[in-house]
């Protein structure tokens, strides 16, 4: 027996054996995925306005679309208010355009207009969802 | 300050991202318990939290101080030992962002998307309109991302970016032109209702990307594969750029269909004579040319047994399916733009055929005897009619119209190398099928 035909046998015993492992069955490279964030950009073109120190004296708004139980809130909102803020101005949603209906509802430009024209310092929105 | 009931706080906050907000702040909010809608619940929660109400007006901080473009989170990078392992932790890590519909996705890496970008000669960074709720920028680019995900092609890009146009578009209503609608998706990717999108496709375009108007139109396919992976794509763009993420970005109670909307082609080469195809006769584009039409329905209303011969009874029962109360409205609806929503009449190519043969019937006296029995839109020109669905005459479909504005529709761009791309479908999937 030659000196390679002894070493193939010897290769051949100890693969047998489980010693050696053949080249397809070592250990892989690990594979790496980089995917994209699928969510996208968004431009932010406006910030919420800085909150009020003290709500005594001041004028508070609210807007509703009419629905979820809001003419029972916001009663209620406004009479805690009231206590808790005896100088505080609250002009109440049925002095604004409210409801879902396109030409008179909330999502309205006239709405942003009378809160403006009324001097709302806040404004409280509800029942959304 | 906002006030709204449990669960709702990413809608308001999608809300607010529509008035130029950013989406990933909500405004000051108290969410209220759900039982608290009930007409004369008990308003206590409200009372003991209203601590809550007086911080959101008083000592409330938002985090987001600046205006401008915000750019999406860093690429997500997954190892494994093997290939399979790494896709598989891929698709949890996507799951756990809510970036997936629910199945596996395909890695959407800058190889693949790079290939799917080979299917428009617009550059990747070109908005293509903004998808509300949360208004996410829709580029080039971040289609494709979605459209790599879904499984998809090159050759599909095209269609994709011509719905999302469709979907982006906030012209006027009633629109002036079938290209400047309103299609309103802030609104009905957020809502409560049971709405989706139907998305038409007239021209060689159909065909030559395998978008099925046959057997089996708008469900799984695997010889016409182009729907499925086109309105999957549809979906997570609604989902990761528009935030209409079930129960927190989308309210919708019940979604048939949404997993992969409806797509369908028109079967142009079953059209009877004088017959125009839906992009020509309702939408003003020439014969041949491409063009989706986007357009909102709320379900699928079965008409059983339209068989040849049978051609009275066929069309009654197509009234019955349109207008199942049988009362026809003394007064019909004002709009009467062509723009405006009104439900979709599918017919496989036998019905119109034997309309055609019967009663000698064209389009026009279908639109106009529809119209006369029901008084469902303005005018009947207005009433949507597309052949799809294969060879036979046994069954059509009512799609009532869903929450929306209008229908918009858009010209398809093909890019230059388009004859290459089908041609290495072909390589890829086969000659075309037969239908």
């Amino acid at each position: 027996m030659t000196r390679i035909a002894k070493w193939l046998a010897l290769a051949l015993l100890l693969a047998v054996l489980g010693v050696v492992t053949t080249p397809s069955a070592t250990a892989q490279a690990p594979v790496t995925l980089t995917l994209y964030d699928p969510t996208g950009a968004f431009e932010v073109t406006q910030t919420f306005a800085p909150r009020l120190p003290d709500l005594n004296g001041k004028t508070i708004c609210e807007l509703s679309n009419d629905s979820w139980e809001a003419k029972r809130t916001f009663p209620l909102i406004e009479s805690l208010l009231q206590k808790q803020f005896p100088t505080i101005k609250i002009i109440s949603w049925d002095q604004f355009p409210h409801g879902n209906i396109a030409e008179t509802g909330i999502d309205n430009d006239k709405a942003a207009t009378a809160v403006k024209q009324k001097g709302c310092q806040a404004v409280i929105v509800g029942n959304a969802g | 300050m906002v006030v709204t009931r449990q669960g709702f706080s990413q809608v308001v906050a999608n809300a607010f991202a529509g008035l130029g907000f950013s989406p990933t702040e909500s405004p000051t909010m108290y969410e209220f318990p759900l039982n608290m809608f009930i007409p004369g619940s008990d308003l206590s929660p409200l009372r003991e939290h209203f601590d809550q109400i007086v911080a959101g007006l008083t000592t409330w901080k938002p985090k987001i101080t600046k205006t401008g473009i915000i750019e999406p989170g860093e690429n997500v990078v997954v190892s494994g030992a093997t290939y399979p392992e790494a896709v598989d932790k891929l698709n949890n890590v996507l799951a756990q962002k809510l970036w997936t519909d629910g199945l596996p996705v395909t890695p959407a890496t800058a190889e693949r998307v790079k290939w799917i970008l080979t299917g428009t000669d617009l550059p990747p960074s070109q908005s293509l309109g903004t998808i509300g709720p949360r208004m996410g920028i829709a580029t080039v680019q971040q289609v494709a991302i979605s459209l790599a995900m879904a499984g998809g092609r090159p050759e599909y890009l095209p269609i994709v970016i011509a719905v999302v146009q469709a979907m982006t578009s906030t012209g006027p209503t009633p629109g002036k032109t079938a290209t400047d609608g309103d299609f309103y998706t802030q609104g009905w990717n957020a809502t409560t209702q049971n709405t989706w999108p139907v998305v038409i496709v007239n021209g060689p375009v159909a065909k030559q990307i395998r978008l099925s108007s046959g057997y089996g139109v708008m469900g799984p396919d695997p010889q016409h594969p182009a729907a499925a992976v086109i309105g999957r794509t549809i979906r997570l763009i609604l989902q990761n750029i528009g935030g209409g993420v079930p129960g927190i970005g989308s309210m919708k109670i019940h979604a048939p269909a949404m997993q992969t909307n409806m797509v369908l082609a028109e079967d142009e080469e079953g059209l009877p004579a004088n017959w125009p195809s839906y992009s020509v006769s309702n939408r003003g584009f020439k014969p041949g040319e491409n063009a989706v039409t986007c357009l909102m329905v709320n379900g699928v209303n079965l008409i059983n047994n339209t068989n040849r011969d049978l051609a009275d009874e066929s069309l009654g029962l197509v009234i019955n399916a349109i207008l199942p109360s049988g009362k026809v409205p003394a007064t019909p609806p004002a709009r009467a733009d062509m723009n405006n929503l009104s439900g979709l009449l599918l017919m496989p190519r036998l019905f119109p055929q034997t309309l055609h043969d019967v009663k000698g019937f064209d389009k026009a006296a279908l639109q106009q005897f529809i119209w006369e029995k029901t008084k469902i839109t303005n005018n009947p020109k207005q009433i949507n009619i597309v052949c799809t669905g294969g060879e036979q005459s046994g069954m059509a479909v009512w799609l009532p119209n869903g929450m929306g504005n209008d229908i918009v529709s858009k010209p398809v761009a093909l890019p230059k190398n388009w004859d290459q791309l089908i041609k290495q479908a072909e390589k890829d999937l086969g000659p075309l099928p037969a239908w």
